[in-house]
């Protein structure tokens, strides 16, 4: 039965392989060696998850529990490492970024791993102590991978920022937890189930709710608490933005999942009105935020903190749909932003990853600048590609709990979003550079990861089959 | 004895506190600070956490105090006092602090019976011995999974601050400029 946790013990024993092979082997070689090597072994784990049964619950040292649900959230985040890894890969070599040399390869590598490890204790959590030392270890490696850039001012300063802001949130976190100790007297999740079913209004308990889920809407950049993370994911090298964007905010949608649809599931609608307005106003300040930007990797913060926006508004509707809804969007915004990433990284090897770097785009690649307008208009929800078919499920789920007006209000922002997505594409098409450009190179490794996620986009919205058997899974 | 003991560990809390955040010179305010945890520490020996009171020791006073004080210790200099705040600042302090002991206050005063009683609120619980029989229990009260995965946390602390903290050396850049020339 240990095989359900195999994907999970590998993770730290792959970090430490890549350390070793740091230390214990001399070769020119080196840095493709490391970067390869983690990407294989984080194929297998991707793999080793696949394979596990999804309709099956294990429980291990009865405080660890491995299910469909927690199986597809790895999955999510062993699918993000591998991308972060092959991303990362290009900016370790000389002149694969404007900004310098990535150094320190067995570290960098090393710390995104037992980052995923982190996460992978957040989904498998069975008691608040777990819950919280997979935060800290899911958050920890990401203040010292923002800050990878040394020289960079800019780079410590948002590390800076992130490491305070991020401290406050363990502090709010625990904060909750002792009111919950207080008014539970045990921190396991069928201690406190039990205890929410027979007082759902419990005071001292619904006061540390509140501290816990200020936390979350911290870790998730959700507003008023987003101020720091467009700061942080401009000041970070492009790969730990790419991370930050996809596995961290999917960490702490999985956090609020598994605490909403395990031990508070009883009083899980004393949340719908507050996530509803919070998830709304997000969209909104994200959007409008993301139309001012000139800087590639600023706008992806704001567009992300929308995005999380359409997220949370699923987790409104209450009903079946919402956890499947979520756990599918989630796939089709990793393909997405990745595949964005991927492209900024192949533009950012002699620019600066800004908006007028794109002009010439579609002279020079025309086949990039054609993914750049594909990815973009799925992450709009233009049909048919996946992001429309994710946000239909989305805004499904919360008018399955009746909230049309949420709805409405979210498809508008929608296509508010449409507007600056365009500015992008107009910049790769029509606005023309003002002097020459240098020519674009593009590694194997891009294009080889490109074309997969660019597939993803696409098909993933035109086959049925991928969103039902995640609800057949989590439903 | 309890009450008596519980007031003057409380009122020497305070007090030091209020020093920390009001005295002029900040190598003060730090020592402040210590006086301030070790009355913490006394208040856990009261709730039987010996244990805790032993970590607040320990990590609080012995470890990020003395941190504290080789931050000041490197980035001040000595005898230098910080600029006392302004009135205003002051008085938004008091009103801002006043307005949270009242929502704390009302709200501990209305709801104190909804604490839970049962749970670990025995003697031992606190003890050195429970903590670590709880520590390394497999079974369901125990916490064997959070104490393991600290270790991977700390090790992973580590790695990161030896990189951030490393200084490119040199011999370092020209190792690298070999692995560029790949």
């Amino acid at each position: 039965m240990l095989t359900f946790v195999t994907p999970d013990m590998l993770l730290p024993i792959l970090a430490l392989l890549v350390l070793s092979i740091d230390l214990f082997i001399e070769s020119k070689n080196k840095t493709a060696i490391l970067f390869d090597t983690a990407a294989a072994g984080v194929l297998l784990i991707i793999v080793l998850l696949f394979n596990l049964p999804h309709d099956q619950e294990f429980y291990y040292l009865t405080n660890y529990k491995v299910d469909g649900l927690r199986l597809l959230f790895k999955e999510i985040f062993a699918i993000s490492l591998f991308f972060t890894i092959l991303l990362g890969k290009g900016y370790a070599r000389k002149n694969g970024n404007w900004r310098g040399i990535l150094k320190y390869d067995s570290e960098f590598i090393a710390l995104l791993i037992f980052c995923a490890f982190g996460m992978f204790c957040v989904v498998s959590a069975q008691e608040l102590i777990t819950l919280f030392i997979g935060l800290e270890l899911a958050t920890i490696p990401m203040y010292f991978l923002t800050a990878y850039y040394k020289k960079d001012q800019s780079s410590l300063e948002g590390a800076m920022k992130y490491i305070i802001m991020g401290s406050l949130t363990s502090a709010l976190v625990l904060l909750g937890y002792s009111f919950w100790y207080g008014a539970v007297g045990c921190l396991r999740y069928e201690a406190i189930l039990s205890f929410v079913q027979t007082n759902p209004d419990n005071p001292m308990f619904l006061a540390g709710a509140i501290f816990v889920f200020a936390a979350v809407c911290f870790k998730l950049a959700m507003v008023p608490f987003h101020m720091w993370a467009p700061d942080v994911y401009q000041a970070a090298p492009t790969p730990v933005t790419a991370f930050l964007s996809v596995a961290s905010k999917s960490t702490a949608i999985a956090f609020v999942i598994t605490l909403l649809y395990g031990p508070l599931a009883p009083i899980r609608h004393v949340f719908t009105y507050p996530l509803g307005i919070l998830a709304c106003i997000t969209m909104t300040v994200g959007n409008l935020g993301a139309m001012r930007q000139y800087e590639l990797r600023r706008f992806m913060a704001y567009s992300s903190i929308a995005q999380a926006g359409y997220i949370m508004l699923a987790l409104v509707g209450n009903g079946k749909m919402a956890v499947p809804s979520i756990i599918y969007y989630l796939f089709i915004y990793l393909a997405t932003n990745f595949c964005l990433f991927f492209i900024i990284s192949v533009i950012g090897q002699k620019r600066p990853e800004e908006f007028a770097s794109l002009r010439g785009l579609a002279k020079q690649s025309p086949a990039l600048a054609g993914i750049l307008v594909l990815c973009l208009f799925s992450l709009a929800g233009i049909p048919p590609l996946a992001g429309f078919t994710g946000k239909f499920m989305l805004f499904a789920s919360a008018a399955e709990g009746g909230f049309y007006g949420l709805v409405i209000f979210a498809a508008l922002n929608s296509t508010v979003s449409l507007y600056y997505y365009l500015l992008l594409i107009k910049e790769a098409y029509i606005n023309k550079p003002e002097e020459d450009l240098e020519s674009l190179e593009i590694t194997f490794t891009q294009s080889f990861s490109i074309a997969i996620l660019t597939l993803a986009v696409v098909i993933l919205g035109l086959i049925p089959w991928f969103s039902s058997i995640i609800t057949k899974i989590v439903g | 004895m309890i009450d008596t003991l519980f007031i003057i560990l409380s009122l020497m809390i305070i007090f030091f506190a209020t020093l920390v955040v009001t005295l002029p010179n900040i190598l003060h305010c730090a020592l402040a600070l210590m006086a301030s945890l070790f009355g913490s520490a006394g208040l856990y020996i009261l709730l039987n956490a010996e244990m805790t009171a032993l970590a607040q020791v320990a990590v609080y006073i012995g470890g990020v105090v003395i941190f504290i004080i080789f931050a000041i210790f490197l980035t001040t200099r000595m005898g230098e006092k910080t600029t006392p705040s302004s009135l205003p600042k002051i008085g938004w302090g008091l009103v801002l602090s006043s307005f949270a002991f009242a929502g704390f206050y009302g709200f501990y005063a209305k709801y104190l019976n909804s604490v839970s009683t049962t749970g670990y609120s025995t003697a031992e619980d606190g003890s050195m011995s429970a903590v670590g029989k709880i520590l390394l229990n497999t079974g369901s009260e125990g916490l064997i999974i959070p104490f393991e995965i600290v270790s991977v946390l700390l090790l992973m602390t580590v790695i990161g601050a030896v990189v951030i903290a490393r200084a490119e050396t040199k011999a370092l850049n020209c190792d690298s400029e070999s692995q560029e020339n790949i």
